[in-house]
């Protein structure tokens, strides 16, 4: 037990490290030269030369690599080129609205997985809630994004679609205004952060849904038709208790794995459903930095996400794990 | 016979998917009474299970095209009952054993929580659980299957459908998967259950079982119940020329082994030619040790190793057929894999004449084709080309197959013609030594008898020196002139096939001869 | 000779049409999907040749509402949205093709070789897939094109680069499944050594699944591909790329829906022909 959580962490930090060393590699094939971002296009080359000195651009690479791997534990990403800005501030100030509306996005994508994949399951006409996933996983996140700012915010006008409040200067102790709209006592906070979240958080649930919803309706099937479903059932135990108790555990582990799997995707889709919904976390700083060729901005949020992921699917893989009584530690 | 538990009138079933229905059943009226053990005897595809199924009301909803007739169990009709009433049926009146109890228990579930939904009391449990022999059955409530054994676990299931006091018990060949010793104490079991007034509705493939076990024996053939009678009426004299095919087609450990089995459509049957046996050894292994890492995990994830083979001293002559009997996890599969040369030997020497690997005949014959290729491509794989097809269209008939076959794919061939099509292919290659592993333990009796045939021509014919693997004693002594006894890795007797057979020396080896159903064991003597 | 033998048995009547016998398990839907594949390739490579109108050129006055000629409109600058969509196809389509075909070849030759060689082989080959296959792919692609440079080509490499592992590890895993079968020991047994062995006898059996997840995985490359286009890391203005047409487009969502809508719809069309036919592919395979 204690082995097998210690050889999965040393595998996590060994992830991590590589990591690291694709984004140093990155900064170091980049084709601009971060002192000529500094200096500007018109500075003379001794000038050019110095800043390289300075920044320590002409030392051997593993020395250089070394010195980017201490600034990282010191927390140091390096200076944002657009916003000259600590790029560790930046991600300080924008992980919170992010977190909420990943979070609840995965909340949603789970619970709507489980609805579709039972409803293929206990249906009659099954065919149609498969074709309907199809269709559903075919609509790239930006189509589905401006479907929802369409029609509930432009013709319908129910839900706000842009930013994530609409009460000025509001500002809590978690940075989730959900959160702290609860802890503060303040309903109408809570109220309006929910509304703005509605929309954004559906946006990014619907592949999320669809891909972990298609592999749990997929290994509900396989696990369904196992003789000790069949021992189930000839127990005279009804249908829906067949799938519950006996189907949905021994069918978690693939739409698990799914389910990490699509975290990952779901980054690039963060993306594009903040800058749609101008929800200002660090996917629309992505966006920015991304336009304005802010590498170090851009490293920097790609570790820090690089981070959650990989720690989010240790943890998927140690639930499976611990989860089978057939696993001998 | 009591007043029925269960009786089936005129059950028709048309089963496939879309339009391709066949008719299963075909008019099928049998009835059961309290305490009853009725066997339901019958060949692969007879529609025996789809019977059992259909009593359950279990037949896949999706494949069922027509089902008609009546099937009353207590009072209360099945066929066309609304699932409400069906799963009422299956949690009181009727439970079954499954034939394979390894994937029959949910794995993530303890056995407690599995027959407390059975609908069993804490308590009762406990009793049932004993009273089907298993030690210790507080922990047993507590465990996972996984940690069970085969026969454990079909003890479980057999306690599990008991705990509910059904009317009726349906047990589908709960056997086969199972270890022949621990196969007779499952059957022990069932006959003891003759006491709860439960009637049991026992499928098996095997007249030899159910003259041991059933008080009535109904034979089952294409979808018709074709003799129904007590069972040692139908042992004696069977009515039908389908159970005395079937009956003939049977071989125990007296059948005559002088000569070739009878078969369908054979009526004079010669003996079988003395075989000139060679002078060298065909093939010699000499003190073979093998382990494997399946032991418990240490720290690291390293697995312990495990001795499975624990010095084999065998020897085959040329024209010599030496079977090796064991159970699953006896060493068996290993050792023949060895002397293939698909494994090799952690210690020990093995040696063999001729240039030619020796050949081996697969266990799963459908799955030792390779799916995409036609048949004679793979008979005649790695020949020269301008012999190839005559060498193929040879082989061929020497097996009794059509040479036209040549062009046909596996699934395109039945397991029998598939078994005859991996013959061929080893025998074109004109190997000294033939290993056979299990060839006919997955086969009919009528199909095994062929087969049996077959190889046993063979060899006397091309002097081959045959490795017999098999669990089944009978098949060991109808074939081979010597049999060899694996425990555990370890060779416990050797000697003539007959001398084994009447007069064994070791005490597994008389476990192994009790544990084969005869059918002179009632009825016939 | 005395041993009774059954007489040869009879040839079983070959089934004919083993592709309508596909067809038939596939559904209907989904065979359409199928053909649709190959229509949606060829449309994509005579696209340059049959657009109505310079996708280029000002052809009409901007921001026209979809009608007759101008089956979608045009765009802010008076181009005819149609030529733009169709040419677009072909900057979306082919280039998600050739990332599948680089990474199935890649990925497949490095899978029989890990699955038929085992060993170190195997070990290194697949540790460096499991590397590959735990990093977050497309944040570092998108991170990787960030520091290359937008492009087309660099997109390209980026996602091919994070693509080529998941065809490793099934063409791996689905050779170490056969590999175990029967009928390869038997194959061995027969002589059958090397790469005779595994092309006959291995690799075949590898395409069914490998052939899903292809046609499956094309939906998900036009997928990323848009998602890195929509970013404005594809081909500069004024190429046709759906993904930077939507998000140029995106601002005007509520006046000229059809800008970012049309590009977008033709994007899911895509996709959902090849989600289709490879669930289609999928249940026939299985034989749910």
């Amino acid at each position: 037990m204690t082995g097998y959580l210690l050889r999965r962490a040393l595998g996590f930090v060994l992830v991590l490290w590589m990591v690291t060393v694709i984004v140093f590699a990155l900064q170091a094939i980049i084709p601009a030269d971060p002192a000529r971002a500094i200096t500007g296009p018109a500075a003379p080359a001794e000038t050019v030369e110095r800043v390289r000195g300075q920044l320590g651009l002409n030392d051997p690479i593993p020395q250089q690599y070394v010195r980017f791997l201490g600034n990282l534990a010191r927390g140091d990403l390096g200076t944002s080129v657009r916003t000259r800005q600590p790029v560790a501030d930046d991600l300080r100030r924008y992980l919170p609205a992010t977190l909420e509306l990943v979070g609840a996005a995965m909340i949603l994508g789970t619970a709507l997985a489980l609805v579709l994949a039972l409803a293929q399951m206990l249906l009659a006409r099954s065919g149609a809630v498969r074709m309907t996933m199809l269709a559903a996983g075919s609509v790239p996140i930006f189509l589905s994004a401006m479907l929802l700012i369409y029609l509930f915010w432009f013709s319908l006008d129910w839900l706000p679609g842009a930013g994530r409040i609409g009460i000025r200067r509001f500002e809590g102790p978690t940075g989730s205004m959900v959160i702290d709209g609860i802890l503060l006592g303040r309903p109408d906070v809570v109220g309006s952060a929910l509304a703005h979240l509605v929309l954004p958080a559906l946006a990014l649930a619907l592949p999320l849904a669809v891909a972990v919803g298609r592999s749990l309706a997929s290994a509900l099937h396989d696990v369904l038709r196992q003789p000790y479903a069949e021992t189930a059932r000839g127990k005279g135990l009804p249908e829906y208790r067949v799938v519950l108790r006996h189907g949905l555990r021994n069918a978690a582990s693939p739409p698990l794995s799914m389910l990490g799997l699509q975290l990952g995707l779901m980054f690039g889709n963060l993306l594009i459903v903040e800058r749609t919904f101008a929800w200002p976390g660090l996917g629309l700083y992505m966006v920015q930095s991304l336009a304005s060729s802010d590498l170090p901005a851009v490293l920097g949020v790609a570790l820090t996400f690089g981070a959650v992921y990989i720690l989010f699917n240790m943890a998927v893989e140690i639930v499976q794990t611990l989860a089978d009584p057939r696993m001998k530690l | 016979m009591t007043e029925p538990v269960v009786s089936v009138r005129d059950l028709v079933a048309d089963l496939g998917r879309e339009a391709e229905a066949t008719r299963v059943l075909g008019g099928v009226s049998f009835a059961v009474g309290a305490g009853e053990i009725v066997a339901l005897v019958g060949e692969s595809g007879s529609g025996k299970s789809t019977i059992g199924k259909a009593l359950q009301g279990l037949l896949p909803q999706d494949a069922v095209r027509h089902l008609s007739g009546s099937v009353r169990i207590d009072g209360t009709e099945v066929i066309g009952a609304d699932p409400r009433t069906l799963r009422d049926v299956r949690r009181r009146l009727v439970r079954a054993v499954p034939q394979n109890p390894m994937g029959a228990l949910n794995p993530t579930m303890t056995i407690g929580r599995q027959l407390a939904e059975s609908g069993a009391a804490r308590d009762d449990a406990e009793t049932w659980l004993a009273r089907t022999g298993l030690p210790d059955p507080r922990r047993i409530l507590a465990a996972y299957p996984h940690r069970l054994s085969g026969g454990q676990r079909q003890r479980v299931m057999i306690a599990m459908a008991m705990v509910a006091r059904p009317r009726l018990l349906i047990a589908d060949e709960p056997t086969t998967a199972l270890d022949v010793t621990v196969q007779a104490q499952i059957l022990d079991l069932v006959a003891s259950l003759r006491s709860e007034g439960t009637g049991v509705l026992f499928v098996t493939h095997d007249l030899g079982i159910a003259a041991g076990l059933a008080n009535r024996i109904l034979v089952c053939h294409r979808g018709q119940i074709v003799e129904d009678g007590p069972a040692a009426q139908v042992i004696r004299a069977p009515r039908a020329a389908y159970s005395r095919a079937l009956l003939r087609a049977r071989f125990d450990l007296s059948t005559d082994r002088s000569r070739p089995l009878p078969t369908a459509g054979t009526a004079e049957i010669a003996p079988w030619p003395p075989v000139a046996k060679g002078k060298s050894w065909a093939l010699e292994l000499y003190r073979v040790v093998k382990h494997f890492p399946a032991g418990p995990r240490g720290r690291w994830g390293r697995r312990q190793p495990v001795r499975v083979l624990d010095g084999i001293d065998l020897r085959i002559a040329a024209g010599e057929c030496v079977a090796l009997v064991g159970e699953s996890g006896s060493g068996k599969s290993t050792l023949l894999r060895i002397a293939a040369g698909l494994e090799t030997a952690d210690a020990g020497d093995v040696s063999r004449s001729g240039s030619v690997p020796p050949q081996v005949v697969f266990q799963d014959a459908v799955g030792a084709l390779t799916p995409w290729l036609p048949i004679g491509a793979q008979i005649g794989e790695g020949l020269p080309r301008d012999t190839r097809d005559t060498c193929i269209a040879e082989a061929l008939r020497e097996v009794g197959l059509d040479p036209a076959l040549a062009a046909a794919l596996p699934s395109e061939l039945s397991g029998g013609q598939c078994q005859r099509a991996c013959v061929a292919r080893a025998l074109i290659r004109k190997p000294s030594v033939l290993l056979c592993d299990e060839p006919i333990s997955a086969m009919d009796v009528s199909l095994a008898a062929q087969v049996l045939n077959l190889l046993n021509d063979i060899r006397r014919r091309a002097g081959l020196g045959m490795l017999f693997v098999t669990h089944d004693l009978a098949a060991a002594r109808l074939i081979a002139d010597r049999i060899a006894v694996l425990d555990k890795g370890r060779l416990v007797e050797e000697g003539p096939s007959e001398e084994v057979v009447t007069s064994p020396r070791a005490a597994y080896t008389e476990q192994l001869l009790a544990a084969v159903p005869r059918l002179s064991r009632e009825g016939l003597a | 000779m005395t041993v009774a033998r059954p007489d040869p048995e009879t040839i079983p009547a070959r089934t004919p049409g083993r592709l309508r016998r596909l067809a038939a398990r596939m559904g209907w839907l989904e065979t359409v999907a199928l053909v649709s594949l190959g229509v949606i390739t060829l449309l994509a490579l005579i696209a340059p040749w049959i657009t109505p109108f310079d996708p280029y050129l000002r052809v009409a006055p901007a921001h026209l509402p979809p009608g007759w000629p101008h089956l979608f409109g045009t765009d802010d600058l008076g181009r005819d949205l149609f030529s733009r969509v169709l040419l677009g196809v072909t900057y979306t389509w082919l280039p998600g093709l050739c990332i599948i075909l680089v990474a199935l070849v890649v990925g497949t030759a490095l899978g029989l070789a890990a699955g038929t060689m085992g060993g170190t082989a195997d070990l290194v080959i697949m540790r460096l897939v499991e590397l590959f296959l735990v990093l977050p792919s497309t944040l570092i692609a998108l991170a990787v094109v960030a520091a290359l440079g937008p492009g087309l080509v660099n997109t390209m490499i980026a996602i091919t680069i994070f693509w080529w592992p998941w065809y490793t590890r099934i063409v791996r895993d689905e050779v170490c499944r056969l590999r175990v079968r029967p009928h390869v020991e038997a194959a061995r047994i027969g002589g059958s050594r090397g790469t005779a062995l595994v092309l006959r006898h291995i690799a075949p059996g590898v395409v069914p699944a490998l052939l899903v997840t292809a046609t499956l995985d094309v939906a998900n490359v036009i997928m990323t591909l848009s998602l890195m286009s929509f970013l404005g890391l594809g081909q500069p203005a004024p190429a046709p790329e759906l993904g930077a047409m939507t998000a140029r487009g995106i601002d005007s969502l509520t006046v000229f829906w059809w800008l970012p809508i049309l590009p977008a719809v033709a994007i899911m069309v895509m996709c959902l022909m090849a989600n289709l036919a490879g669930d289609g592919l999928r249940r026939a395979v299985r034989g749910a």
